[in-house]
């Protein structure tokens, strides 16, 4: 309980003859004795505020008594009445007057906690409708096996409390219902709302049928395609510390994320290559999840409804990637208002506006651009170019949505995002003058339609896109242009419906277009791959080469999924099966050889991807989940070249299992443990013959594995606090041919520990923290050195592939917000200050130009970050 | 660097700052390999060419170790990372040239260089396609590998450039380039010292902690072969046609004490200017220093210059 003193009032008399001098309270009374009040019972309902109080005038005796009780601010009787009944068993240290113990009245508020339990029963509640005229049914009497019942009233409402989890029998009788049964699983702790859409008969008399008169249909249940999976809400993750208000951002502190190199935005998921992870927006395939350089996502904050990471093992209606999945799902904006806001902090500015158009018609629109370089050129010389690799960046969406009908909508949006870096090091000496240019672009224009149908969901999102790729590099005079430019056309079709009461369909089409050209000059190791054994910083190799080829990929995907409920609800069964024909064109087999035409390859990869989840919940605290996936990627456009890569590399293929134990520890603290294993196969690697075959510098015979455990222990939004602690061991280990030693893969991450945490103060002030550790990645020493005598250079001689380590990073992050209510709106501030210990972080090991002295290249040191956002 | 290092730390979160390393590699402070010259500078394969290395000391030149030279037999590896094939750096894959002290080593470029390291294919087995053939560097050029050992010092690698012919080319821009093409030369590096030519091994005298303005040159060129930066043509794999293009010079400085403002200058193949300067600052204390300067011209020609100075 918690109490706040009131100033004081006076109640003593002036003492006798003394001068009209005001008197003064020398000390203040104390509560000696508190009498704690339980919340009441009456007042222990679904929805109740967590916290209540209730303001008391105490008249407070020369010794401390409590005399009269009087509320001044009431919070209806029950509370009022165990405010009082506490206050006065009460005992003070009485107050002093001028030095003298005296009566006094005061102000006290009595606050009411909530304190949280363990849920034992369930809570059902729903709307029975006419199915034909979607009218409400009044007077219809629903009825559970457990003998309580419930009339619905005049909107079709019904509710029940305290309903024991496990299998019910729900029936449903009326005046002009034959009575109906159906089945419902309770959980104890959740909320079942249910939809009962009633055929009603003809009116009596009017030959209808008898027992044919009504059809009952519930709609679907949400489907838990993922077995694994972390998934945070938007509102929750922009309050986090690490995000600087960027929901996405959450997704580098999920568990068995690594925690990428500084400046990457790369998404390492349970040791798998980034591009081996794939990112969708309402289902639709996007190139990137952040910025380059890691500052920021592609996608304004006000736009994300919640971010799902699914690490492995997913459902059958996603594919074509041997990593997980990032699923964003955007918010679905149903006010009336306008609402917009601004922002602006250290990085970049940014504005969104909502319009509603007409009840049905709405209108959004978000624009964020970066300063970041403006900021640079303002503050620091004109050179820092040479040394930082400056962000500029650029996204928007808009969106147009409108609503069909009670259960149909259709919508229009757009993304884009566009990034630019660049870095110049212009040197006199001419080995080590750099230049260095990256762009990047894409755009997506999709439409969403949703409509459900007798209680089955469906959805299409037809989309269509550009991305745009390239890197213009120069060291020395060694050149290095990769130029992709690709067009993508998309459709994801589903349906979800329950077709029994004990069965769950989900069923669709995910098919993808991609229409790539692409232009490469330089280096065959630049850029570097997985397994490329290289020195950061160091001169690429002086042998070139050039294509430009183009590839096609169409990939046509139907999908199935089933949701087995068994054993009273306890234990769901979801075998899915997806067929995943690919077809690959390439527009030319062979490097280019004088005048003869170009001849093109083409090859189709078909087989089937079967996936499985098994999730039983023993009791309602303890969860048991087990998930196989086959899952299959084509090869990649950049790897398809004649000269740079091999244009006949088939997909690779992955397996991934996994096993998961959660636990309720407390009503809203989880704690989930899951193992996995990821087995991949036919990996493109480099040629380890000393005399590749022509067109085949590429070749798929690379092989990974990847095992670990990841926990996470959740505390959800409660009294004001939530956040987690969560750890991963991964050990991903990668081989270059069959048959060879395996290795550690570059993106091996041993252990990553990150804790984080936001509690809301109360008055619009939040504070939060966030703690990381995480192994540094894999890096191959150098153990000697030769001399180029040609080039004037040292070259390094390296020993066993990855067998040493960047050495590990610490950071702590901190975060204080507050919300200032305005006339107009909200103003909401935050700081964040990053690396709060100002500890040297090595996010690279760097050689001196002879490789005979090694040091680490640094993270940045303590940063704080102030950021402003006005919210009408 | 650390001012700026900390202020875009400030600025920017996911930026990195790199730790101060001594990086300078004009001094010779231990035994080195400095430089090899090929004569000629570029050979068609079968022909013999004259291999000369300069070895170097914190005392000065080491003409007295000897060297032994050998040519590469494997390519390097798609995936090898070493700068060589394995079987080179560990000698059981090498064509031996002989060893000597100071003195020139002959030997022949082999014959399949063009198909081990250049752009001819090889044949591949009964119902296999061809070979990879070896990407060419930036000037168009393919070069036979080597190695050369010398007692206390790092394993050298050396290449010469040979003479083969285009990768993927028509007929037509295959008989251009046969026609206008002409085999490199090596550079031919004068040296002035405080606005006074010297020749190689000439002796300088300064005062100590005094600046050597040091500027090394190379003559006018117009038309191959020269001495100088010399015109060439190329095949330019974005147009797939014959180029013409000029070398870009390298000018290496090396000292056994004080210390060479920068270690490498040069002029891009855009800069004309026949000429790069350098200074170098003499100990403070007196002695015997060897500055050595090595001009190194795109297509792997080189000319080594050696001063001594006698700082007083």
């Amino acid at each position: 309980m918690l109490a706040l003193l009131a100033p004081p009032t006076l109640a003593a008399a002036q003492p006798r003859g003394a001068a009209p001098a005001q008197p003064r309270l020398t000390k203040p009374p104390k509560v000696l004795k508190f009498v704690a009040a339980d919340y009441p019972p009456s007042e222990r309902k679904p929805g109740a505020p967590p916290s209540v109080e209730v303001v008391l005038r105490l008249s407070i005796s020369e010794r401390g008594e409590v005399g009269d009780v009087e509320v001044v601010e009431s919070r209806g009787p029950a509370f009022d009445a165990a405010a009082v009944a506490a206050a006065r068993g009460f005992v003070f240290d009485p107050a002093e007057i001028d030095g003298v113990r005296a009566k006094i009245r005061i102000l006290y508020r009595y606050a009411f906690t909530l304190k949280d339990e363990i849920p034992t029963t369930a809570t059902f509640a729903g709307t029975v409708t006419d199915r034909k005229t979607k009218k409400a049914l009044p007077g219809v009497t629903v009825a559970l096996d457990t003998g309580v019942q419930a009339v619905t009233d005049g909107e079709g409402h019904f509710a029940f409390e305290g309903v024991a989890p496990g299998a019910r029998t729900v029936t449903l009788s009326g005046e002009r219902l034959t009575p109906l049964r159906t089945e419902e699983t309770f959980a104890a702790g959740k909320k079942l709302e249910a939809l009962y859409e009633i055929d009603l008969g003809a009116p009596p008399g009017a030959g209808a049928p008898p027992g044919d008169d009504l059809e009952i249909v519930v709609s679907a249940p949400t489907l838990e395609r993922r077995a694994v999976s972390t998934e945070i809400r938007g509102d929750e993750a922009k309050r986090l510390p690490g995000t600087q208000g960027d929901v996405l951002k959450v997704v580098e502190s999920m568990p068995g994320v690594a925690r990428s190199a500084a400046g990457s935005g790369q998404l390492i998921v349970w040791g798998a290559s980034p591009e081996d992870t794939r990112v969708y927006v309402d289902g639709v395939l996007v190139p990137r999840l952040y910025h380059d350089g890691g500052l920021r996502s592609i996608l304004a904050t006000e736009l994300v409804d919640t971010v799902e990471l699914a690490p492995g093992a997913y459902g059958a209606a996603y594919g074509r990637g041997l990593g997980g999945i990032v699923l964003v799902k955007t918010k679905r904006w149903d006010e009336d208002r306008v609402r917009s806001s601004v922002g602006v902090d250290l990085y970049d500015a940014s504005g969104s506006l909502r319009l509603p158009v007409t009840k049905k018609l709405r209108v959004e629109a978000a624009l964020r651009r970066s300063h970041v370089d403006t900021l640079l050129g303002a503050f620091a010389k004109n050179d820092i170019e040479e040394y930082f690799p400056t962000p500029h960046y650029l996204d928007g969406q808009s969106r147009v949505s409108y609503d069909l009908g009670k259960d149909e909508r259709l919508s229009l949006t757009g993304l884009y995002g566009s990034d630019r870096t660049s870095r110049n090091a212009p040197s006199i000496d001419p080995l080590f003058s750099r230049s260095e240019t990256k762009r990047t672009s894409f755009y997506r224009i999709y439409a969403t339609y949703e409509r459900t149908v007798d209680g089955a969901q469906v959805q299409v999102v037809p989309s269509f896109g550009v991305d745009h790729r390239e890197l213009d590099q120069r060291f020395g005079e060694v050149p290095t242009q990769v130029t992709a430019d690709a067009s993508r056309y998309a459709t994801r079709a589903s349906f979800r419906s329950r077709v029994h009461r004990l069965l769950t369909l989900s069923a669709g089409l995910d098919a993808e277009v991609a229409s790539t050209t692409l232009e490469r000059s330089g280096s065959i190791t630049t850029p570097a791959r997985e397994g490329d054994v290289r020195v950061f910083g160091a001169p690429p190799r002086d042998r070139l080469n050039r294509d430009t080829w183009g590839v096609t990929t169409v990939g046509l995907a139907p999908y199935a999924e089933l949701d087995l409920a068994l054993l009273g609800g306890t234990m769901h069964v979801v075998p899915g099966l997806r067929f995943d024909p690919t077809f690959v064109s390439v527009s030319r087999k062979t490097p280019v050889e004088g005048d003869t035409p170009s001849v093109g390859a083409f090859r189709e990869d078909a087989a089937l991807e079967p996936r499985l989840a098994v999730r039983f919940d023993p009791t309602p605290r303890l969860g048991i989940k087990a998930a196989y996936a086959r899952v299959r990627q084509p090869a990649m456009p950049e790897d398809l070249s004649a000269v740079f890569g091999n244009p006949s590399l088939g997909a690779a293929t992955g397996d991934h299992f996994l096993v998961s134990v959660s636990a309720r520890l407390f009503a809203k603290t989880t704690l989930e443990t899951t193992a996995f294993g990821l087995l991949s196969d036919g990996l493109a690697a480099r040629s380890p013959s000393q005399a590749p075959l022509l067109a085949e510098a590429l070749v798929g015979v690379g092989q990974g594995r990847a095992y670990g455990m990841q926990a996470m222990l959740r505390q959800e939004l409660a009294r004001g606090f939530f956040g987690w602690v969560s750890y991963s061991i991964v050990r991903s280990e990668r081989r270059d041919a069959p048959g060879a030693a395996y290795r550690l893969s570059d993106y091996d991450q041993s252990h990553v520990l990150t804790a984080l945490g936001s509690y809301d103060l109360g008055r619009g002030f939040e504070v939060g923290a966030r703690v990381r550790f995480a192994t540094g990645f894999p890096r191959t020493p150098v153990v000697g050195t030769v001399t180029d005598t040609r080039r004037d250079a040292a070259e390094p001689l390296f020993g066993a592939k990855n067998t040493e380590r960047i050495p590990a990073f610490f950071q702590v992050d901190l975060r204080v917000s507050k919300r200032f209510p305005l006339p107009r709106g909200e103003l909401e501030t935050y700081l964040e200050v990053q690396n709060v210990t100002n500890r040297s972080n090595p996010e690279e090991l760097v050689y001196s130009r002879d490789y005979r002295t090694r040091s680490t290249l640094s993270g940045f040191p303590i940063l704080p970050v102030f950021g402003l956002r006005w919210n009408l | 660097m650390r001012t700026a290092c900390l202020l875009a730390a400030l600025v920017l979160s996911a930026m990195a700052c790199r730790p101060d390393i001594d990086d300078r590699t004009s001094r010779v402070d231990r035994l080195r390999v400095l430089a090899v010259r090929a004569e000629p500078a570029e050979a068609a394969p079968g022909a013999p060419v004259k291999l000369s290395v300069l070895v170097a000391g914190p005392e000065g030149p080491r003409g007295d170790l000897v060297a032994d030279f050998a040519f590469c037999r494997d390519r390097r590896g798609l995936a090898e990372a070493s700068p060589a094939s394995a079987s080179c750096l560990d000698d059981t894959g090498i064509v031996a040239l002989g060893a000597s002290a100071g003195a020139p080593v002959t030997g022949t470029v082999p014959g399949n260089a063009c198909g081990l390291f250049g752009p001819e294919r090889s044949a591949g087995a009964t119902g296999e396609p061809s070979g990879r053939p070896a990407d060419p560097d930036a000037t168009g050029g393919y070069y036979q590998p080597g190695r050369i050992r010398v007692p206390g010092t790092d394993l050298a690698l050396f290449e010469v450039r040979t003479r083969c012919g285009l990768p993927g080319a028509t007929l037509e821009a295959t008989a251009d380039y046969g026609r206008r093409y002409r085999p490199n030369a090596n550079p031919a590096l004068s040296l002035t010292a405080a606005g006074t030519p010297h020749a190689d091994a000439a002796i300088v005298a300064v005062r100590a902690g005094e600046a050597l303005p040091v500027t090394a040159s190379w003559p006018a060129c117009t038309s191959a072969p020269c001495d100088g930066a010399e015109p060439y043509v190329a095949f330019d794999l974005a147009s797939r046609t014959v180029v013409d293009r000029r070398e870009s010079m390298l000018v290496s400085w090396f000292a056994t004490q004080g210390s060479w403002d920068v270690d490498r200058t040069g002029r891009t193949e855009a800069d004309a200017e026949r000429d790069s300067s350098n200074t170098w600052r003499a100990p403070s204390t007196p002695g015997s220093v060897h500055l050595w300067v090595v001009l190194r011209d795109a297509r792997g020609g080189t000319d080594v210059h050696t001063v001594r100075v006698d700082v007083r």
